[in-house]
């Protein structure tokens, strides 16, 4: 994953720009990391506080707070696109962790499961999608 | 454990009340206080309560409970959706 965000970072007017690949990249990172944090520390730490009960959406809510923080980590350089992409990148990981602790509770059930996960899986999928769009269409 | 709540309206839990004899296993299994002893007969009182384990499919001793058992777990359900359902192991 890592290595995808800072292929994706350097592709530029200039074909593929190094010093592109480890600045931006950096800012990318920083929105993955900040995703994953929300969506497996964060949302099980607060599981009965946060709203709704499907667990893709306490993540999506997580996620939400903290893409936002990256994007005020990230500095002013950043363009509205690329703080947009950043959101969403941190949106998607946090959501899809998050619905991945549905196996360590004693109370969510299997249909349950694949019911928020046919709803979530293309949230989440459409959110990379448009960070990759994004983050490369920024570029130019 | 009444505060955790989890989707409603997907359980696939059925009881059978015609063939039911009364012995209120279920009830004593349920780790969701989900059937209830009502006039010699269990019913369903909190069907949204249900995390689908199976224990009372299992510990019915006239076969009157119907419930597609497993874990609810994203990654096993994956695993599932991906290489079948006898490929897949259950994880959690």
């Amino acid at each position: 994953m890592l290595a995808a965000i800072f292929v994706l970072s350097g592709i530029g007017p200039s074909i593929f720009s190094l010093s592109a690949a480890c600045q931006r990249g950096l800012s990318l990172a920083a929105a993955y990391g900040l995703g994953l944090i929300a969506g497996t520390v964060v949302v099980p730490a607060l599981l009965p506080w946060l709203p709704w009960r499907s667990f893709y959406l306490k993540g999506l809510i997580a996620g939400l707070l903290f893409g936002l923080a990256a994007t005020v980590l990230g500095g002013e350089s950043l363009i509205p696109m690329e703080k947009a992409a950043m959101v969403l990148l941190s949106v998607a990981i946090s959501s899809y962790a998050a619905m991945n602790f549905t196996g360590a509770t004693p109370f969510t059930s299997p249909s349950g499961v694949e019911k928020e996960m046919r709803r979530g899986i293309p949230l989440q999928f459409g959110a990379i999608l448009a960070t990759v769009i994004l983050w490369v269409g920024a570029a130019f | 454990m009444k505060k955790f709540r989890y989707l409603a309206g997907v359980s696939t839990l059925e009881l059978d009340v015609q063939a039911c004899v009364g012995c209120g296993m279920c009830a004593t299994v349920c780790p969701h206080q989900v059937f209830e002893l009502q006039v010699k007969k269990a019913g369903i009182v909190d069907l949204d309560g249900c995390m689908e384990c199976g224990a009372c499919a299992t510990n019915c001793p006239v076969g009157a409970i119907r419930v597609h058992p497993g874990v609810g777990c994203a990654s096993y359900i994956i695993k599932k959706w991906l290489y079948g359902k006898d490929a897949a192991i259950e994880c959690c």
